[in-house]
């Protein structure tokens, strides 16, 4: 059964905009849409990919742009179907939905904490979200690119003491327990988390 | 020469007039009644909060003493409706807080309540009792506090299914020791823990607590100490069912339900372990209502226990029942009303239990009462609907999610037309529909033809073109909500009906195809209809008029454009300017 539902319509492809591509998915990292894929997947940084220990959630079809040879990829996740409620919707396991803002987009998500075991998977389903940016940890010096707008964005979360955090600083667990709220800052506003991050971090292990 | 009633014959007549819609009525018949009703109105309900305008209510109804609101449209539920599309509460608090210092009670659902909201209830009201906050977020713990604190006489604190911003369970200890009349609290949606032995006191000193609903935080072992100090309880809500087996616990748990005699409804029951369940046996035969729609138990263990209710009229589980433990229930529960099976794994591809169609064939020929259903599913026939139309003549309500969309009749691989048709045209008392599967325009000219007491529909994934709408928006002549989504229905129908649209409470169409331009004429032409279009790809203004919208929202309305829109979302009105990013 196809997913195709909508195809875009021409206004949006001789936009350049393509819509469907901020259009929420739920589903593991790595489960894409059949048939829209993103243009820039080209630039994704294949490094990330290097960092992924347990890369099983992650689908073969990823790395393929033109979707034209491959096995059609699993099953993707359409917003809000099937109609069941939050609170209904992981019964078998615990869940911990927390929201995601993304300066200047006026928008916001949620997403699943207990869906992913590290940072690069959450990372990696952000990158398919808002899937302007690519990803990469700031920490070491790589940053979130948008290349239509050319500025940099960097992942942060709300700790339970209200503190803007850096991600990557406490072990993975630890983060799933004390993250209230995610946001992708523009790098110009986290450059003063970045250096409160770096002077705690020697003091935390990873 | 014309005689009429003094006004306070009227008055103590009308005083016996109760419901919402013989209220409206008399209030039309002449100015005088209208006179008399309105300062004699105690209760009103206001199905959309947009509709109306705060100002506009305490404007007619000087005396209200309870109040509920509605805000989000219904597939808010299901992340249709983006984050601060709008369903702020406290404008209305605002206005109430002046205008009617006397209220008593407050019931909202999917609105947005603020800290700020909470604490201004706490403050305003002095003889306030009942607040019901249903699928509502914005608010922390931290409000709560403010309401257990100051609220001298509070009834009911209902939180169910809302999102709180748990910042701890602490709030808990803010009712004073002299707080002593609470008759319901339903705190299952928190995650955090509450102080348990502030907990036991508050129930300890409530003599009339009747509804009590525990988080998933409060362990099991807490719960006889609970019982204990209400033997009075009619509705528990239990905290997470688990704990090591150790038979000292499970006496004393069998031993505290077993003197709760009054006990009539039972929820919660997360991550319960089956063999503590026996410990509910004994009440078992008083049990009306059962909400196991947390308990991941599988089927022989639920079959055990719905066979020990016989006098089960709801029962919410989950698909671990299978077919076989359906079967169970029609034969041991006749007088079943209302069944929700809600899926265990709703993402997964293959389907991990045994259930069918043939489930709710089997309920529908055994429970001769049975007229409420929600049953998700992976498989269907027409025939299965047929029979449970012929079964169930009874229906009002009837919501069936077949989980892949468009699944056809998996024995002739046709469109289910002909089983939601035979639904409509057999149930005549038929309320609301949910409709999945694969359908045609023809399934729609069913539900026009048939279903002239259809007041909500939910449609998913169906039809062929615009008659589909068409037919609906001609045919049923009671609809109030409709709610679509990816469905190809663009703007013919939607524009020839669009007189219908002032009929009813509200249309919400999503992933369709009606374009900007049809919005915009629709805005125009219909100046009591809020015409909404939530867009989040940028600015509208720069698009062609043939492009499809993302979602619309239409709602008739009194009140005029809303003032309070986000960016994403721009109404249709003809005189106000559209959004700029």
């Amino acid at each position: 059964m196809s997913q195709e539902l909508q195809k875009p319509s021409p206004e949006s492809l001789s936009s350049g905009l393509h819509f469907d591509d901020t259009e929420l998915t739920l589903g593991l990292p790595g489960a894409t849409k059949s048939g829209t894929k993103r243009g820039f997947s080209d630039t994704v940084d294949l490094n990330l990919r290097s960092l992924c220990n347990a890369d099983q959630a992650r689908n073969p079809s990823e790395n393929d742009v033109s979707g034209e040879s491959r096995p059609p990829p699993p099953k993707t996740q359409i917003v809000g179907w099937p109609p069941v409620k939050a609170s209904r919707r992981n019964v078998t396991k615990i869940s911990k939905y927390v929201k995601v803002a993304v300066d200047g987009a006026p928008y916001l998500r949620k997403v699943d904490l207990e869906m992913y075991s590290s940072y690069e998977q959450l990372l990696g389903s952000l990158e398919g979200m808002f899937s302007c940016f690519t990803i990469r940890n700031y920490l070491n010096e790589r940053k979130l690119m948008d290349p239509v707008k050319g500025s940099d964005y960097v992942p942060t979360y709300e700790d339970r003491d209200g503190d803007w955090m850096l991600l990557g600083d406490v072990p993975w667990k630890m983060f799933v327990e004390s993250c209230k709220r995610l946001r992708l800052m523009k790098s110009s506003e986290a450059i003063g988390l970045a250096q409160k991050s770096t002077s705690a971090s020697g003091s935390k292990s990873l | 020469m014309a005689y009429s009633f003094p006004e306070e014959v009227l008055e103590h007549v009308f005083s016996f007039i109760h419901t919402d819609k013989d209220r409206n009525s008399i209030s039309v018949v002449c100015k005088s009644w209208y006179a008399v009703e309105r300062w004699s109105r105690r209760r009103i309900f206001v199905g959309n909060c947009y509709a109306v305008s705060p100002v506009i209510v305490t404007r007619r109804f000087p005396e209200l003493r309870s109040v509920a609101l509605k805000g989000k449209p219904h597939f808010a539920d299901f992340n249709l409706v983006p984050e601060g599309w709008g369903g702020d509460v406290f404008p209305w608090i605002a206005t109430m807080a002046r205008a009617y210092p006397m209220l008593e009670e407050l019931r909202l659902k999917r609105m947005v309540v603020t800290d700020e909201s909470l604490e201004l209830i706490s403050r305003s009201f002095k003889n306030f009792k009942v607040l019901v906050l249903s699928s509502c977020e914005g608010f922390s713990t931290d409000g709560l506090a403010a309401i257990a604190a100051n609220c001298r006489n509070l009834r009911e604190l209902d939180l169910r299914e809302s999102e709180v911003d748990d910042l701890s369970g602490h709030w808990l200890t803010h009712f004073p020791d002299s707080c002593t009349s609470l008759v319901s609290l339903n705190i299952s949606c928190l995650g955090s823990e509450v102080s348990f032995s502030a907990l036991e006191r508050l129930v300890g000193r409530c003599p009339n607590l009747r509804t009590l609903r525990l988080n998933r935080a409060v362990p099991l072992e807490r719960l006889p100490n609970l019982l204990r100090r209400a033997p009075q309880l009619v509705e528990l809500g239990t905290g997470a069912y688990s704990a090591e087996p150790r038979p000292e616990v499970f006496s004393s748990l069998e031993g505290a339900f077993g003197s709760c005699k009054e006990l009539k409804s039972l929820s919660g029951f997360w991550d319960v372990v089956p063999d503590y369940l026996p410990s509910i046996y004994s009440i078992c035969s008083g049990i009306t209502s059962l909400n196991l729609s947390y308990a991941t138990i599988q089927s022989p263990d639920l079959i055990k226990l719905v066979t020990q209710c016989p006098n089960l009229q709801r029962l919410w589980v989950l698909d671990y029942i299978e077919d076989s433990g359906l079967e169970a229930l029609a034969a041991h529960c006749k007088d079943l009303q209302e069944l929700r099976v809600f899926p265990s794994e709703p993402y997964g591809v293959e389907p991990n239990v045994a259930l069918t169609e043939q489930g709710l064939v089997s309920v529908s020929e055994g429970c001769p009462k049975l007229h409420s259903v929600l049953y998700f599913c992976r498989q269907m026939t027409n025939a299965a609907l047929v029979s449970i139309a012929k079964n169930r003549p009874n229906m009002t309500r009837f919501r069936l999610c077949i989980i892949e969309p468009q699944t056809p009749d998996y024995q002739t691989m046709e469109p289910l037309d002909v089983g939601f048709g035979a639904i409509v045209e057999h149930c005549k008392e038929l309320r609301r529909l949910s409709l999945s599967g694969l359908l045609t325009d023809r399934m729609f000219d069913y539900i026009g033809t048939h279903a002239k007491k259809l007041e909500m529909l939910s449609v998913a994934f169906a039809g062929d073109s615009d008659l589909g709408l068409h037919h609906v928006l001609f045919g049923c002549e009671s609809l109030r909500k409709l709610e679509i989504r990816d469905c190809p229905f663009g703007d013919k129908a939607l524009l020839a009906n669009a007189a219908k649209l002032e009929t009813m409470r509200s249309l919400w169409m999503s992933s369709c195809s009606v374009s900007y331009g049809a919005c915009k004429l629709l805005g125009q032409k219909m100046p009591r209809l809020n015409v909404e279009v939530i867009d989040e790809r940028g600015p509208l203004d720069s698009r062609p008029e043939s492009c499809s919208v993302e979602k619309l929202y239409i709602y008739r309305s009194v009140a005029g454009p809303r003032r309070d829109m986000p960016q994403f979302v721009s109404t249709m009105d003809e005189d106000s300017e559209l959004r700029l990013s």
